[in-house]
């Protein structure tokens, strides 16, 4: 009997050892483990996230990350969490940050993102950005050599379920929230949402002139409305529904604001000079309250 | 000069080897050339078609052949047509004779289809029908032996768009014209239209229950106005536009026939007794034309 238990022991604790434990730790820094097989890189506050999901099939991997270097990171960590490939990348937004990295992952990874991400990416596309990049440092131009612009495979329109082993991930176009293709992505059995630019952490958003406040709030209400556990915005750490909460109650005090100083007779120029958001000074990204109040004056307006 | 002779001789042959490869010649007659790189198989008249589609970053499979033996002869004429991998499966509808053969090609072949096909899919492949597949067709040997059910790893709404290599293909969902999920593809470059099972070749369609004419109508116009060169069915050879005109006219003059049966005070049973349509002689399954009856009497009744 004594012989038996040891055994048993023995093999658990080979089992133990033996299992693929990997946590974020083994992954460096800057890395997150918010589920099993999620991992999200988010080196700080501000700078862009990416993600990978392992699944039985494959990886796949949300956004292409911020720099050939954070890529290069990236597809580092994939190899330590699975044997398998990165086979589907879907992009949150078409800007640089989160696309231009397409060429680490792609092939064999098919792109995915919503109608209009490829003219986008093409409209932002910097011609000298290889060039510049390979000029920081020999490491970076190691990577960069293989560069070659990478717009999506998919564009979906609306909504598009997105199947890979035991994973669903459903992509949710959001509309005039950030850049000219924004998808949220969620999890339903993990409860786990890719929220896109639509809301960082803490941080003011650098809001386009097609982008408007109405549609930012309908955002939030409809990813609210999954009632996620696990929050991952497009620049920042892995959060909650609490950034949904700060965004709404920062956007509807700026409107409010704007509202009372346009109905008061205020020009633009007058609020810009004058409004201030005593409540968000420890906000990054202060710059953009300017653009933030130009946008906000257009929905008053309206 | 005589390796120099030698290595012209060898380029040349390589050439004209690679060529006749890409182009089809030497592919069997079950396979029609419909446009460059654009090849329609179909085993037997009348069974569902599978199009290989090349492009310069790997191949594009609309839908997987009838039954295995089928798959698998598409993708020997896929390896000799190209040294790339099937990349996309495209789906123009969810049913068997167009997806059971998806094990063949995938993985490493992503699987599209429009929202509700993996649903229709898992309904339909019970281990009774799979054992039944098995039974009814042991010898299709070989072809069998890795099946499984594959479901699509793309599920898509209303449109999508794939871009491939130099490639275009505009998905777009077609409402209750035959499946639960039907996909029509467009090629804008080519001008080569996929009109799903929407329509078929002097051919009577299975009009399930939800599936309304006026709905198949609507969706013949839209796919008129893309003013293709080349109509590919779901079943059948393909064709021009023409194969679109002669499925419009025939839905046409079917709800005006129902409709002045039933104005004249017919019933349901009545008309599926008395009516024939001049010029569907010569059209397979003619054991349809009853529910296809029943269809128009649904769209005339507002049921």
């Amino acid at each position: 009997m004594k012989r038996r238990i040891k055994v048993i022991l023995f093999f658990a604790v080979a089992f133990l050892f033996l299992a693929p434990q990997i946590g974020a730790q083994d992954l460096g820094p800057g890395f997150t483990k918010v589920q099993d097989g999620i991992y999200v890189y988010a080196p700080d506050q501000t700078t862009t996230t990416c993600s990978i999901v392992v699944t039985q099939e494959g990886v796949v991997m949300i956004d292409s990350c911020n720099s050939p270097l954070a890529s290069r990171n990236m597809l580092a960590a994939v190899k330590k969490v699975t044997d398998k490939p990165v086979v589907f990348l879907i992009d949150t937004e078409v800007h640089n940050d989160h696309t231009w990295n397409h060429y680490i992952f792609s092939p064999p990874a098919v792109v995915i993102n919503h109608a209009g991400a490829a003219e986008g990416m093409k409209k932002g596309l910097d011609p000298k950005r290889a060039e510049t990049l390979s000029k920081q440092s020999p490491e970076i131009a190691a990577i960069v050599k293989d560069y070659k612009f990478i717009p999506p495979h998919v564009e979906y329109k609306d909504r598009m379920t997105l199947n890979l082993g035991e994973r669903t991930f459903e992509l949710i176009y959001l509309k005039n929230v950030h850049s000219e293709a924004d998808t949220a992505i969620w999890l339903p059995k993990e409860r786990v949402l890719f929220a896109a630019s639509a809301a960082n952490v803490r941080t003011m958003i650098n809001l386009r002139p097609h982008v408007t406040i109405p549609d930012v709030l309908a955002g939030y209400k409809l990813m609210k409305s999954l009632n996620p556990e696990v929050v991952i915005p497009g620049h920042g750490p892995p959060s909650t529904t609490k950034i949904f909460d700060e965004y709404e109650a920062f956007y509807n005090l700026l409107l409010k604001r704007v509202g009372e100083m346009a109905a008061q007779g205020k020009s633009l120029d007058e609020i810009k000079k004058e409004l201030k958001m005593p409540e968000y000074v420890d906000w990054a990204g202060q710059d953009r309250l300017g653009g933030n109040i130009d946008v906000a004056y257009k929905s008053v307006k309206k | 000069m005589k390796i120099k002779m030698a290595a012209v001789f060898l380029f040349a042959s390589w050439f004209l080897l690679v060529s006749s490869h890409a182009s089809g010649q030497n592919l069997p007659p079950t396979f029609k050339k419909v446009k460059e790189g654009i090849f329609v198989y179909a085993g037997r008249p009348g069974e569902s078609n599978c199009t290989i589609i090349l492009t310069q970053e790997g191949v594009v499979l609309i839908d997987s052949g009838n039954n295995p033996p089928d798959s698998v002869a598409v993708q020997k004429a896929v390896k000799q047509l190209t040294p790339q991998p099937v990349r996309f499966l495209i789906n123009t509808e969810p049913h068997n004779d167009h997806t059971t053969g998806h094990f063949v090609f995938s993985p490493p072949a992503v699987i599209i289809a429009a929202a509700g096909a993996s649903e229709s899919m898992r309904g339909a492949n019970t281990p009774a029908r799979i054992q039944k597949l098995m039974a009814d067709h042991s010898n299709m040997g070989d072809a069998l032996k890795d099946f499984r059910v594959i479901t699509p790893h793309i599920e898509y709404k209303d449109k999508m768009t794939l871009n491939l290599g130099e490639r275009t293909f505009e998905l777009s969902y077609l409402k209750n014209v035959h499946s639960e999920a039907d996909t029509a593809i467009w090629l804008p470059k080519e001008k080569v239209l996929f009109t799903a099972a929407s329509i078929g070749v002097k051919r009577f369609n299975n009009l399930r229950p939800f599936v309304s004419i006026p709905d198949t109508l609507s969706a013949i116009k839209m796919m008129k106005a893309l003013n293709p060169e080349v109509v590919i069915p779901g079943h059948g050879v393909p064709g021009s536009a023409k194969i679109l005109d002669d499925m419009e006219k025939y839905y046409n003059v079917l709800m005006e026939r129902v409709g002045a049966m039933v104005k004249a005070g017919k019933s349901l049973d009545e008309i599926k007794k008395e009516l024939k349509i001049p010029g569907t002689e010569d059209w397979e399954g003619k054991d349809r034309f009853p529910n296809n009856i029943e269809a128009a009497y649904r769209a005339i009744k507002g049921s």
